[in-house]
């Protein structure tokens, strides 16, 4: 799987961009997920993630908004398919692009519907990713 | 032998436990005290209305309720022997063990973890309150932050860099070896300060990976009952070493650099995979550095 290929599974999976995702006290995992810019993510981005592996690898539950500092969510509302779709594809693209293993062992989780009452949709294309990220390990 | 002024909670399932006991006789140490636990953990069936009943009859019943004997295939029981062809001392993981070798005084008990508040009383009445320990869940918080009390803990992964849980395997799969660290526990998860730290050789599972899908599991699990528990007991046996026979709660140790390092989680079973067909193709040897 290439570079182009990544990328191309990354664009296919992206959601649409909305509003601002952090108002006073709520953290809007949907609206973050939206508005991040994927191909440039910083740090402060980053560890945002890793926050939203450890709720994924924990709690085994994505919400839609938590509070800010993440301690609980903020509603009963799951993370929509899509988005859990892209945040599946995003902890590969962090694990490829950043050599980081937590979060291809988060994606592979995901895939494997370590979460309750959400699952990924069988995607092809994430499949073949996870695939290709297990085979390249040395 | 010398005493160590320390007691043991020793898991009774749990290998790690006779391994340290045995590693600190190899330098001719024995502990203050084992108190030697039957782990339920969790409250018996067939009682619903647990927190409604009174401490003493909640012990009386805890006491007299015992856990579920680990049952062992033989193919587990011959790859664990295969796995300690290499180790320093091989260690029968599968009969009955003498703790009473092994440290001045034995105690039995029976707790459902370490949550179980009977059973912080019973830490609470020990002579010894420096405590190494081995298995049983996560220790709460007040349990770490009474001042009378000090938990020691051999993690298996060099602290901070792996921190959490399959240490073993996420040490190997990104620093390329095994590695233990003995720090003073708090409440953080693996975050207290080091005591010590070593890294070991990868372990030589040359021609025990047949590549069929349970014997990746049976490997896993063996390297964790039989392989994971010798790193531990040389950082312990180290740790004795040059603390001599001082006070084991004022040991130097150096709190961690929270920039460096991550809490991992359970490895997923494909990468756990990985890492065993990795350590699979490398021909070490000897697990000691």
């Amino acid at each position: 799987m290439s570079y182009e290929t990544s990328v191309e599974c990354m664009l296919k999976l992206e959601v649409n961009f909305a509003a601002d995702h952090l108002t006073a006290n709520v953290f809007n995992t949907e609206a973050f997920l939206a508005n991040l810019n994927w191909q440039n993510l910083d740090e402060c981005e980053v560890a945002v993630l890793s926050k939203l592996c450890r709720k994924v690898e924990i709690s085994h539950h994505l919400f839609s908004r938590y509070s800010s500092d993440f301690n609980k969510p903020e509603t009963d509302e799951l993370l929509a398919i899509q988005h859990l779709e892209f945040f599946c594809g995003l902890c590969f693209w962090i694990a490829e692009t950043r050599a980081d293993m937590q979060f291809l062992n988060c994606g592979l989780k995901m895939l494997d519907g370590v979460l309750i009452e959400q699952s990924v949709p069988v995607n092809d294309c994430l499949l073949d990713w996870a695939n290709h990220l297990l085979e390249t390990i040395n | 032998m010398k005493i160590i002024e320390l007691t043991v909670i020793a898991d009774k399932n749990c290998p790690t436990s006779r391994t340290y006991l045995i590693y600190l006789a190899s330098i001719g140490y024995r502990v203050r005290k084992v108190l030697l636990v039957n782990f339920l953990w969790k409250v018996p069936e067939a009682f619903r209305y647990w927190s409604w009943l009174g401490p003493h009859v909640r012990s009386a019943i805890t006491q007299k309720q015992k856990a579920s004997e680990p049952q062992f295939s033989t193919e587990f029981k011959k790859l664990c022997d295969i796995l300690q062809d290499h180790v320093e001392i091989p260690i029968d993981y599968f009969s009955t063990f003498d703790y009473s070798k092994y440290a001045e005084e034995v105690e039995a008990t029976t707790a459902i973890n370490f949550l179980d508040e009977d059973f912080h009383k019973k830490l609470l009445k020990q002579q010894t309150k420096t405590f190494l320990y081995t298995n049983g869940g996560r220790v709460p918080g007040v349990l770490l932050k009474n001042h009378e009390l000090t938990f020691i803990h051999v993690h298996p992964g060099v602290l901070p860099d792996v921190r959490g849980s399959d240490g073993l395997f996420w040490s190997i799969l990104v620093r390329g070896r095994p590695g233990a660290s003995c720090f003073y526990m708090d409440e953080g998860i693996d975050e207290g300060k080091i005591i010590h730290s070593k890294e070991f050789r990868v372990p030589s599972l040359i021609g025990l990976c047949s590549g069929a899908e349970d014997r990746y599991s049976l490997l896993y699990h063996a390297l964790l009952f039989a392989y994971d528990p010798h790193l531990r007991g040389m950082v312990l046996r180290d740790v004795m070493q040059n603390a001599a026979i001082g006070d084991l709660s004022k040991l130097r140790a150096e709190p961690q650099d929270f920039s460096l390092g991550k809490t991992y989680t359970s490895m997923h079973e494909g990468l756990r995979n990985k890492v065993i067909e990795k350590i699979s193709s490398c021909a070490s040897g000897k697990t000691v550095d």
